[in-house]
């Protein structure tokens, strides 16, 4: 059995690419070590995590990521029981929004922020999926 | 209970430290990678970063950031071992022939030593796109390579550095990718894993343990500890394992487990390993002449034939007789180094050194290996006695291997014997030797000629 957790929170005020570059590396790092599958896109200054795996690990982690005071604003959009992983394979992370399809931002109607009108949790999985299966060459 | 340290870990003062292989040494720089598979080498990938880096460049700007992946091949040495080199120059060439693949134009893809080899990334968005480049190189790497009729399968593992953020010199990269790639290797394998400064000070942890592993060696702060080993025939001690021990000044008691590996990875085992011999012979006078004395050896000090050189030495500097000696071996040797291990083994069975098989029932232990060559004695592993008397599988199992060391003509001994009970149950399985804090915990040499006179030995006069 597993969990799996949405979340999106915002880049806190004066973080600069060395920030955000640093976040995703451990993001990577401590996520694959943890035995979590998932996807973390960094875009217009606001985070999107999708993290799954066994519940015990998940929330350990995820305990974490709540303290890390690089970010702010952050907001649970899902947090499930769920006995498939979406992101079957080892951790994804994406600094930049730039390298992300138009066609994809498009068909999902992306706004900056990901506003929960316009996305739910579903929504945000999705995202992040169509996100991570067009990987930058 | 804590683990006793193979004494096959130990260095010498008085040894020169000049095999030690360091990063740059000749056995680790690979002088014709360009050769064996075309690509450039360690000095072409320098140069090329030097090129491409942008000193002072500001962070975020894509064109100056730049990610050096660095990618090593797991378990080729076995490979090597186990096929011969001339295979494994061929797994190279197909490894380095998938990587090429791999990369675009405009990414420097190297041999860096070895198994090892590095792609530099430019003008992408990082770390994203190492991030897929790292995927894509494992995946290749991961497939299996048909090598003159045998199939091998590796798989590899993977560390990035990204400048700026992690150094803007190719010093500073090479190096940080090589610890993440340290990581990825320690993680699993298979995997990818970014360069963290964290990783920097496991690393300088890494170099004090070291630094005060050598100097134990010149202040002597390490020594051996004695075990005996009792014949349960004649209740008498025939044996006495050697075992190391550290007496840290600061950190007091260094556990084993806690520099085994890091001698054996940085090479200090090999000097070690040497003192660990000569001194064992030397105790070993002090006791009465049927008592053997075993030490541990490590797969590494079979490199190059120095096992057997070692123990000629040790046996011609002490005088002590080759029928007293025995050295235990783990199958990881005969795994690892089968041709050369091998090889030595025969030669000191002929010269009368004993050989015993340790930690039998545990990890690869495969009853091929115990056809492979005609041991002296099987070491059943303490997980075993542990779970005595009650574990009827372990009884099971204690049992099949006595059995088998009679048919083979293999004397048997227990490690790890703490109770009545135990011991009951190991003699009447017919096991023919044991060892445990039932009868003493390891002792200083000092002990030992009393010691083992209290457990009982024949009536030989100890010398002086």
């Amino acid at each position: 059995m597993y969990e799996r957790i949405v979340y999106t929170s915002r880049a806190a005020l004066g973080s600069d690419a060395r920030t955000a570059y640093d976040i995703i590396r451990v993001a990577h790092n401590r996520n694959a070590e943890h035995g979590l599958s998932g996807a973390l896109v960094f875009m217009d200054g606001v985070f999107l995590q999708v993290l799954e795996g066994p519940a015990l690990g998940l929330r350990e982690r995820f305990a974490a990521i709540e303290r890390d005071p690089r970010h702010t604003d952050l907001q649970v959009r899902e947090q499930v029981a769920t006995t498939v992983r979406q992101f079957p394979g080892e951790w994804m992370a994406l600094r930049h929004g730039s390298d992300i399809d138009p066609s994809t931002l498009q068909s999902f109607g992306y706004v900056p922020g990901f506003p929960p009108e316009r996305f739910d949790a579903a929504r945000l999985v999705a995202f992040a999926q169509a996100c991570c299966s067009r990987q930058p060459a | 209970m804590q683990r006793d340290l193979p004494p096959s870990v130990l260095f010498a003062g008085r040894t020169s430290l000049s095999e030690w292989a360091g990063p740059d040494s000749p056995e680790r720089s690979a002088p014709s990678s360009d050769h064996l598979t075309g690509l450039p080498d360690r000095r072409a990938l320098v140069n090329g970063l030097r090129q491409r880096l942008v000193p002072g460049a500001q962070a975020g700007a894509q064109a100056s950031e730049l990610a050096l992946l660095m990618v090593g091949l797991d378990d080729f040495k076995t490979v090597n071992d186990l096929h011969g080199m001339a295979v494994g120059d061929q797994l190279l060439c197909q490894a380095a022939d998938r990587l090429r693949a791999c990369v675009r134009v405009g990414d420097l893809l190297v041999r860096l030593f070895g198994d090892t080899f590095a792609v530099v990334q430019s003008a992408a968005h990082q770390p994203d796109a190492a991030t897929a480049l790292g995927r894509r190189l494992l995946a290749v790497l991961a497939e299996p390579f048909h090598l003159g009729g045998q199939m091998v399968q590796l798989g590899a593992s993977l560390g990035v550095a990204v400048a700026p953020f992690d150094g803007d010199t190719p010093d500073a990269l090479l190096r940080n990718a090589e610890r993440a790639t340290y990581r990825a290797k320690a993680d699993g394998r298979g995997v990818l894993r970014f360069f963290e400064p964290a990783m920097d000070n496991l690393s300088h942890a890494r170099r004090e343990l070291e630094a005060d592993l050598r100097q134990a060696v010149a202040e002597r702060t390490l020594h051996l500890a004695y075990q005996p080993q009792v014949d349960l025939a004649s209740q008498r001690v025939r044996g006495v394992e050697a075992l190391l021990r550290w007496q840290h000044p600061q950190r007091g008691n260094v556990p084993p487990d806690a520099f085994i590996g890091l001698a054996e990875a940085c090479g200090l085992i090999v000097p070690l390993g040497r003192w660990v011999l000569e001194q064992a012979c030397r105790d070993a006078l002090a006791w009465p002449e049927n008592v053997r004395v075993a030490v541990n050896v490590s797969a590494v000090q079979f490199r190059r034939g120095g096992l057997l050189v070692d123990v000629l030495q040790a046996l011609s500097s002490t005088g002590l007789p080759p029928q007293r000696l025995e050295v235990e071996v783990t199958e990881s040797v005969m795994l690892t180094n089968a041709a050369q291990a091998l090889g030595q083994l025969h030669e000191l069975h002929r010269l009368g050194v004993q050989v015993a098989m340790d930690d039998f029932g545990t990890g690869f232990s495969s009853l091929s290996t115990l056809r492979s060559f005609p041991f002296h004695r099987i070491k059943i592993d303490r997980s075993f006695v542990r779970d005595l008397p009650d574990s009827q599988d372990a009884r099971a199992i204690v049992r099949a291997v006595a059995g088998l060391g009679r048919s083979l003509g293999m004397a048997t001994t227990v490690e790890g014997v703490e109770t009545d009970a135990q011991l009951k149950v190991v003699e009447t399985e017919g096991c023919s030797e044991v060892q445990g804090y039932l009868f003493s915990r390891p002792r200083p040499a000092a002990d030992l000629p009393e010691l083992i006179r209290t457990l009982g030995c024949p009536a030989t006069p100890a010398p002086a």
